[in-house]
């Protein structure tokens, strides 16, 4: 597989495609506020600033529970910061980290090396601030501490070695990029990788108002094509709804809103008609497919 | 009719025909520069003659690349041949090879050549032999009481080797 | 940093397609500057036309290749042949730095043995290219172009608004 193939996007903003990425995701606005600035700080200190002034690695994680919106968020984060750069346009780059790691035995770090010194760096050779999104990273920096020889070949290891070096190489000879990675499980990262991080963020399970805040986003932006929907989010009960999903994640509260149309052979044919008691009931099943996924999920440790 | 499975070879004729043709107008190149003598037209007709020399190799007609030196005073001296030789199936286990650390030393030892000495080349052929571009019958000077050293084999691929013979007065 | 690439000659591909292969890497590369006019790489390289495969055809860019050389970019290119060429693993992508390169850009042509003294001949058709010994690594880039903003501190600003 040529490095190319595991770029899956490289797009330039804005884009309007990306446009309602990062209000699509409904979290504390300190939150949003933190990883904006620390992308506008890093590439504002790291082109006038050499590294050794700065320690800045222009290194971002997102962690935190799935479906709390970190891949969203991040692919979110280019179009944010075009118009705060001087040339009013930043690049999204998205890696495949899971396409690295199942190449041919021996191959790993060579590609890594590859893909993150020399490829990446050819993209982003015009200067415009770039947002390149390691999502899934664990599968990239396997915690070289915990996992063993047997378990995780020297390829492995030598893999996550030649992503720390990337990260160190592109640090200063590269001040216009900005990495994010994405992760679910930051035990099983490497901490070498995980002290590099600029800033660490955590996106958690929205609270009470977040959760409310999400199923009327979703209600309304239903809406556009079943009108009554609008009026479903504006009922107070749905703070019953809200509720009943403390506890679970964005995009599994997004969920519910057709999970409960699936409930009734009209709501199917008619969303319009989606009523609380509809949603109350579907709460109830996600709450228990929920629980019987995480008792049948056990404990993951994330390396591949 | 009979069918025989054969194991199918890695490379085909025409990555022996590319490497063969290359070493030996390399090693054209390499003489000439060696003796002093003008290369111009060896570089400028590059792709013509590496082409010629690699479809001959590849149909296996080509018998013998030759580089005659004529120098003003009428004298063909030296004169380089480069035979080929043909292994008929391709072995699939045979590798593609050249020696340039032994041709190398044996440009060092080469006797030099007067001043305004030109080049001619000849291809000499297994019976029929293609048409190819800027190449047309010609006479070749001849070897007879020349005093000959043979370098062995210069190069090889899968499914042809070349050599070199060096011809002296 | 300094980068190395290397080529497949024969028995993958013939000298003169491999210098074609080659010259389309230099020109990929540094023609993605605004200070490089496209088509001026492959003008300059065609100098060596027939040349530049001879060299190869001969071993000639084998073991230490040519070398790129501006602000901020040091590329030796290696073409291999023989058996050699048959585990090539090539990256024919643009190199990164090509477009920040100037028109003070310089290939650097290693010891070619016989083919030394028309190479010598060669090179002088151009100041871009040279038979000198390539420098170990990249000049730094000029100052002034070293500190460019990159963020808009008004449009920051907006941000506490």
């Amino acid at each position: 597989m040529d490095v190319s193939e595991l770029v899956k996007t490289e797009c330039k903003m804005p884009d309007k495609r990306y446009a309602g990425l990062w209000n699509s995701i409904v979290v504390d606005v300190s939150i949003k506020d933190r990883l904006l600035r620390s992308a506008a700080l890093s590439l504002r200190l790291r082109a006038d600033l050499p590294f050794e002034a700065t320690a800045l690695h222009g290194l971002t994680i997102l962690y935190g529970p799935p479906g709390t919106g970190k891949t969203t968020l991040a692919r979110g984060l280019a179009h944010q910061l075009a118009p705060l750069t001087t040339q009013r346009s930043a690049r999204l780059i998205e890696i495949n980290p899971h396409g690295l790691m199942s190449a041919e035995h021996g191959q790993s770090q060579r590609r890594v090396t590859e893909l993150l010194t020399d490829y990446v760096p050819s993209l982003v050779d015009d200067g415009v601030p770039t947002v390149v999104l390691l999502d899934e990273v664990e599968s990239m920096v396997v915690a070289r501490s915990q996992a063993s020889l047997a378990a995780n070949p020297a390829d492995v290891h030598r893999a996550t070695d030649a992503v720390l070096t990337a990260i160190d190489s592109n640090a200063s000879s590269l001040p216009h990029l900005v990495f994010v990675a994405t992760t679910n499980f930051t035990g099983a990262i490497d901490e070498a990788f995980l002290s590099r991080a600029d800033v660490a963020i955590c996106i958690p399970t929205p609270d009470a108002a977040g959760v409310l805040a999400i199923l009327k986003t979703t209600l309304n932006a239903m809406s556009e094509s079943f009108t009554p929907l609008a009026k479903l989010a504006r009922n107070p009960a749905l703070e019953q709804v809200a509720s009943a999903l403390a506890g679970m994640d964005g995009r599994r509260i997004r969920k519910t809103i057709s999970e409960a149309m699936l409930g009734r052979i009209e709501t199917v044919i008619e969303p319009g008609v989606l009523t609380i008691d509809d949603l109350l009931s579907a709460a109830q099943r996600v709450k228990q497919s929920a629980h019987i996924t995480q008792s049948n999920v056990g404990g993951r440790n994330g390396a591949h | 009719m009979t069918f025989t499975s054969v194991s199918t070879p890695t490379h085909t004729i025409a990555h022996t025909a590319t490497h063969l043709a290359d070493v030996i107008l390399g090693s054209i190149a390499d003489i000439l520069g060696t003796l002093g003598i003008d290369a111009t037209q060896v570089f400028a007709d590059w792709d013509r003659d590496n082409r010629a020399i690699s479809e001959w190799i590849k149909e296996g007609s080509l018998s013998t690349v030759a580089l005659e030196c004529h120098q003003p005073n009428g004298v063909v001296a030296p004169i380089f041949e480069f035979p080929v030789s043909y292994t008929g199936t391709g072995e699939g286990d045979r590798k593609f090879t050249a020696d340039r650390a032994a041709l190398a030393r044996f440009l060092a030892k080469l006797q030099s050549v007067p001043s305004g000495t030109i080049y001619k080349m000849f291809c000499s052929y297994n019976g029929w032999h293609s048409s190819q571009s800027g190449w047309g019958p010609a006479t070749r000077a001849s070897v007879a009481g020349m005093r000959s050293y043979s370098f062995g084999t210069l190069a090889a691929g899968p499914h042809a080797s070349t050599g070199l013979r060096y011809f002296t007065k | 940093m300094e980068r190395t690439r290397l080529i497949a000659a024969a028995p993958v591909r013939s000298a003169s397609e491999a210098w074609q292969v080659l010259t389309t890497l230099l020109s990929d590369t540094l023609e993605r500057s605004s200070s490089i006019p496209s088509g001026s790489v492959a003008a300059v390289l065609a100098n060596l036309n027939g040349l530049g495969p001879a060299l190869i055809a001969g071993g000639h860019l084998e073991s230490k290749g040519i070398v790129l050389v501006d602000e901020g970019l040091h590329l030796t290119i290696r073409v291999l042949t023989a058996d050699a060429a048959l585990d090539v693993e090539e990256n024919l992508n643009p190199v990164p730095g090509g477009a920040s390169a100037t028109d003070g850009w310089t290939i650097y042509f290693p010891p070619a043995g016989p083919l030394d003294k028309v190479l010598g001949s060669a090179v002088n058709s151009s100041p871009h290219l040279s038979t000198a010994e390539a420098p170990a690594s990249a000049p730094a880039p000029k100052s002034e172009r070293t500190s460019k903003s990159l963020i808009d501190v008004d449009a920051l600003r907006g941000l506490g608004n």
